[in-house]
């Protein structure tokens, strides 16, 4: 597991903390404006005040919590024709795989093809709800 | 004020206090948590690398008809080699008196370089020199990992042993810097694993765009270890193209190929263009580039040292093409717009030789970085 996965996978296991929390909180909030209204006594519009204030909190560190992006990297070599200069990128990346090295031939001429670079491309991914209450298990695959 | 009064102030104050006391205790709880959790992540990093290093190690053993006793004694006897490779450390020279502390470091690093490669050498006796370059990448990556996770932890032992507030302070302030590096270092053991180039590798591969550009590869010369030069026209000036021989993963011996260059091909140089990546500030964009002045290479120092001493002796003008990246990019496999930055610095280059140069002259372009997965 990466560095990434185990901060994510840390996170993680507070969402259903703090989902529980913010219901709660509102639940509460609820109660002390209902007990506010019908008693006319001060104390619960103030405990409804703080109430509200730490739902708020709570609520901000959630949505921080899911609008978390996940990045999925894919890694390409760019082909290049020494002859008519057609270019494509291959995702079929081998370890022996070097840049300048001759690798095929082009579709279009039938020259020499060269691996002219190789890199990844970074292809970012908002999980669902689902996969961030643990739910579904796709998060690990997605940062392969 | 009566008795009442007296208690009720005593009260007030005694709770004042406890209520200090608590919130430093949470304090101390909240920090002790969390470098605690940061600890287990880099020590997971630590022993993943460890796995990755030794699994390739064993995936190259040469394939033999030996009893399963021999073979779990070879893996066995692997396992503890690369401990050992990953325990190595590496000595200073004593800096007392400073002069000529330069070529000693350059001895060290040179002895340690060999050891390694050597050891390697004698556990897998049958790959290639490519395979000894990555196999050594992926060794020092480790041993970086493994002194961070020895080094933090070492402290946070003594902070808590001595209950000191100020030390697990330094230490959770200087969490995310570490974390940076150690997320750098993990993204390094995939690249140095699989041969694949890093950000680093920006300056060899601009040095080999442009050496296949220019039709360099015939007069490809390797008249010093792990370093290659080439020479190529460009508007009818002569360019000495520098380069870590690849694609294994090396940063080659770029002061001696420019030592080499003054003594057989002469002093008259024009200028030294030194091509490298360089660390961007949070706020800039990955692949900028921007020009400078100076000897663009990084590490211990000693290249740099020796590249100024000949460049100031001759008094030849030294200008450096940077490539902006952060840690993590710099050690990752190269991301798409850095490999686009490196067109972008292409042109630059031969700008800079336009503009600063006329007919004739000869110029020194140096590719300076990992060679990793970048030929030649």
């Amino acid at each position: 597991m990466s560095l990434d996965e185990k901060l994510f996978e840390i996170k993680r296991k507070w969402i259903p903390v703090y989902f529980i929390l913010l219901i709660g909180l509102i639940i509460l909030a609820i109660h002390f404006i209902l007990m506010a209204y019908f008693t006319n006594n001060q104390d619960y519009a103030s405990f409804s005040l703080l109430t509200l204030v730490a739902a708020g909190y709570i609520g901000y560190n959630l949505s921080k919590f899911l609008n978390t992006i996940i990045s999925k990297y894919t890694t390409v070599k760019l082909l290049t024709c020494k002859k008519c200069g057609y270019s494509n990128e291959d995702k079929n990346v081998d370890k022996e795989d070097y840049v300048m090295k001759e690798d095929g031939i082009c579709p279009k001429c039938g020259g020499k093809m060269i691996i002219e670079g190789i890199y990844r491309i970074e292809e970012k991914t908002k999980p669902s709800l689902l996969e961030l209450f643990g739910l579904k298990k796709k998060i690990r695959n997605r940062f392969k | 004020m009566d008795g009442q009064g007296i208690v009720n102030t005593i009260m007030t104050l005694f709770l004042l206090l406890i209520f200090a006391y608590i919130s430093q205790e949470l304090q101390i709880w909240k920090m002790v948590s969390e470098i605690e959790a940061y600890l287990s992540i880099f020590r997971t990093a630590r022993d993943h690398a460890l796995g990755v290093t030794s699994n390739t190690f064993k995936k190259l053993l040469p394939k033999s008809n030996s009893s399963r006793k021999i073979e779990y004694e070879k893996i066995k006897n692997i396992d503890e080699r690369i401990q050992e490779l990953v325990d190595l450390t590496i000595i200073e020279p004593v800096n007392l008196d400073p002069y000529g502390i330069v070529k000693k470091i350059k001895h060290i690093i040179l002895v340690t370089e060999k050891t390694v490669e050597n050891e390697i050498k004698i556990i897998l006796p049958n790959i290639k020199k490519s395979e000894i370059k990555n196999l050594t990448n992926l060794i020092d990556a480790t041993r970086i990992l493994n002194f961070i996770y020895k080094f933090l932890d070492h402290n946070y032992r003594i902070a808590r042993k001595f209950k000191s507030l100020w030390l697990l302070m330094q230490i959770y302030a200087l969490l995310p810097f570490i974390t940076q590096e150690v997320k750098a270092l993990e993204n390094a053991i995939e690249a140095f694993n699989k041969g694949l180039p890093v950000g680093d590798s920006v300056g060899p591969l601009v040095a080999s765009k442009l050496i296949k550009k220019y039709s360099g590869f015939e007069n490809i010369d390797t008249p010093v270890e792990d370093t290659v030069i080439t020479r190529v026209n460009i508007d009818n000036r002569e360019i000495y193209i520098v380069k870590a021989q690849g694609p294994g993963g090396t940063t080659g011996r770029l002061d001696d190929a420019i030592e080499w260059l003054f003594n057989n091909i002469g002093k008259k140089f024009s200028m030294i263009i030194t091509v490298d990546a360089a660390l961007k500030f949070e706020g800039e964009k990955s692949g900028t580039i921007t020009q400078g002045f100076g000897v663009a290479i990084g590490g211990t120092g000693v290249e740099k040292f020796n590249i100024e001493e000949i460049a100031s002796k001759h008094n030849i003008p030294l200008y450096a093409i940077l490539i902006k990246m952060s840690e993590i990019e710099a050690l990752s496999i190269l991301t798409k717009d850095l490999y686009e930055a490196t067109e972008k610095a292409l042109n630059i280059i031969e700008r800079v030789i336009r503009e600063r140069s006329v007919e004739h002259d000869k110029i020194i372009l140096v590719g300076v970085g990992n060679t990793i997965g970048i030929y030649p």
